[in-house]
């Protein structure tokens, strides 16, 4: 009987066009950190960020994907009460991913790509970001949207990231897009921007 | 026959349609008024009422109506629900926090004795009344035997 559902936006209407219009500058601006404006509490572990982009991306028409870390009982709920969506056991029928643990996470090649006709029917996958580790070293992103290069510290990305992304780049018009969600910042990603890591010292 | 589904329901419609103010009455006279969290609304909205005709034919869209809704945690982690017509915020978050009491079995008997068991009351009165009003204007229609073969 116990089974309560973590809150959702306080005032949705407003709140979840807030969110979708930093969503739209991160994703034009790709490596910008762009301020969250709306934190909604959330499952449990859910990085604020990751919360709000789900409230506001997700509806009925967009099948789910939660990796084992995000896939509480508590988020089951949260999704289906909040959002409706369809949550689906295979990374592939995806339209959306909420990645909690990336060091874990599957292959990009794991989620639809979409197709040369329908480049826009691939997945956008949500990558949860630890900011707690102090940066290493860096990442420099080149594209359109970027004005010269942006950077980001590479720990907020799982290992090996950059060489699975060259592939992903390298499918363009197809591959699937990146939305890093900290507690209280998004970081697009579109596969578009072209990524390289500092070389070591 | 009744099972904890059909008593919830049973509570939910009488709470939805009873006035805001005998709501709000049983709501301030509460001992303690449990503390809760708003998980969704009141929030307003239209939903589209389907009807099949005499029950049985195809579905067809009747019209829209105007829906507010509110869903609300008490402190223990029940949640309670309303969907309510009108736009009247207030008495959607009312009922759905007494929706939350009613499950909770410490609130439960002394709500049901004093709320929902008047509600019901007032309820069969006003349809036996409305009932008793029609009567008059009733009308049978029925075809007599016209034995043409």
């Amino acid at each position: 009987m116990l089974q309560p559902i973590p809150a959702g936006f306080s005032r949705p209407v407003f709140e979840s066009q807030g969110v979708f219009r930093v969503i739209l500058q991160a994703m034009s601006h790709p490596g910008q950190v762009v301020p969250m404006p709306a934190r909604p509490r959330g499952p449990l572990n859910w990085p604020g960020a990751m919360a709000a982009a789900v409230l506001t991306l997700c509806d009925m028409d967009t099948p789910l994907w939660l990796d084992p870390a995000a896939g509480t009982s508590e988020a089951l709920r949260f999704v289906r009460f909040h959002c409706g969506s369809p949550v689906v056991d295979a990374p592939r029928k995806a339209a959306f991913a909420v990645i909690l643990d990336p060091e874990n996470m599957p292959d990009l090649e794991a989620f639809s790509s979409g197709s040369a006709e329908y480049p826009e029917r691939s997945a956008t996958v949500l990558l949860s970001v630890a900011t707690s580790a102090p940066p290493d070293r860096r990442i420099f992103l080149h594209g359109p949207g970027v004005a010269g290069r942006n950077e980001f510290p590479r720990n907020w990305l799982p290992e090996g990231f950059t060489d699975r992304w060259q592939f992903n780049f390298g499918l363009f018009p197809r591959g699937v897009d990146v939305i890093l969600a900290g507690e209280d910042f998004v970081v697009g990603l579109p596969r578009t921007v072209s990524m390289e890591e500092e070389p070591c010292m | 026959m009744s099972t904890p589904l059909t008593r919830r329901s049973q509570w939910m419609g009488v709470l939805a349609l009873a006035g805001t103010e005998r709501l709000q009455e049983a709501w301030d006279a509460l001992a303690a008024p449990p503390e809760y969290n708003l998980v969704r609304g009141p929030e307003t909205g239209l939903v589209m009422v389907r009807a099949r005709s005499g029950n049985g034919g195809r579905r067809f869209n009747l019209g829209e109506m105007t829906v507010t809704r509110c869903s609300v945690n008490l402190q223990g982690g029940i949640m309670g629900h309303a969907w309510i017509s009108g736009m009247r915020p207030d008495h959607a978050r009312l009922a759905a926090l007494f929706d939350a009491m009613l499950q909770d079995p410490q609130h439960s008997d002394e709500l049901r004795r004093t709320l929902v068991e008047p509600l019901l009351l007032a309820r069969k009165e006003h349809l036996a009344r409305r009932a008793h009003e029609v009567r008059p204007s009733r009308v049978d229609f029925f075809t007599l035997v016209r034995g043409e073969d």
